[in-house]
């Protein structure tokens, strides 16, 4: 019976560590809509993974869509620098940084993970408001 | 009985020395205060093998002009270091190879791999103030 529940308790452990890994997630950045810098919720990876994939997409909501989208990265969560592409660790499709139209997509692969905290950084103008709708995938 | 208490006793020691180095920890060094252009440097070893080194420095003033510029060193042996530099799909500094020292200043370097054994964090001040250097490093 003791060995059972061992088992069981051993099982969901490894379920638990998997369980940021494969999953497409969903985190916010509040909609641009003045030229102060709108901050993103923070991607936590913790572990030793292959690659972390970030998809962020861009959709007018009023006035012309521009301004800027930018990665970020910490060790700590609290010090966070600006990646830019690095052969070997990390890649933006098409560039480091992303001028927002509408309908603008961004793609970055950062290969490893090396970093533990990541978070995206929008800055747009007074006369319009984007919606930034951002996923990423860690594997 | 006592030869397997010890034992156990043994290996959970044994996984707790081999946890310092684990994926996924976040290893803060002592804060540092830099004086005028008095070099310091922040030795450590990593001997196992890793898929990455990310370390961290955060410069901040304390008194004066902060000034002069942090890099990174490599060694195999502990007795030879190179000055590591921006190199493909092995090293790269945010946003540079070369930190400059100044109030808020942030600086990251990625290792890929970790080939090497020994690494320092070397600081070369200049000018006349104190300044707090804060590093942190992560492997995984």
């Amino acid at each position: 019976m003791k060995k059972t529940i061992l088992f069981i308790g051993v099982m969901l452990l490894a379920l638990l560590s998997f369980a940021q890994t494969g999953v497409v997630k969903v985190i916010t950045l509040d909609t641009l809509d003045n030229t102060n810098p709108k901050t993103s919720q923070i991607i936590t990876a913790g572990g030793s993974y292959n690659s972390i994939a970030i998809v962020a997409k861009c959709t007018q909501l009023g006035g012309t869509s521009d301004g800027s989208l930018l990665l970020k990265a910490s060790v700590d969560g609290t010090s966070y620098q600006t990646v830019t592409s690095s052969t070997g660790i990390a890649n933006f499709f098409s560039n480091d940084t992303l001028t927002i139209t509408s309908g603008a997509i961004w793609n970055i692969v950062v290969k490893g993970a090396p970093w533990k905290y990541y978070e995206l950084v929008g800055m747009g103008t007074a006369n319009d408001t984007t919606l930034v709708t951002i996923k990423y995938i860690i594997k | 009985m006592k030869k397997l208490i010890l034992l156990s006793f043994l290996l959970c020691a044994i996984s707790l020395i081999g946890y310092s180095q684990s994926p996924g920890v976040v290893k803060s060094f002592a804060l540092k205060t830099l004086t005028n252009t008095t070099a310091a440097t922040e030795d450590f070893t990593l001997t196992g093998s890793y898929k990455s080194l990310t370390i961290q420095v955060l410069c901040t003033n304390l008194t004066g002009t902060s000034a002069g510029i942090v890099t990174i060193d490599g060694s195999v042996d502990g007795v030879n270091y190179l000055a590591l530099t921006d190199t493909d799909c092995l090293f790269k500094g945010f946003t540079n190879d070369t930190l400059t020292i100044a109030n808020g200043a942030i600086g990251q370097w990625v290792m890929v791999g970790t080939p090497l054994k020994h690494y320092r964090i070397k600081y070369a001040p200049s000018g006349s103030h104190t300044t707090r250097a804060t590093a942190k490093l992560i492997i995984k």
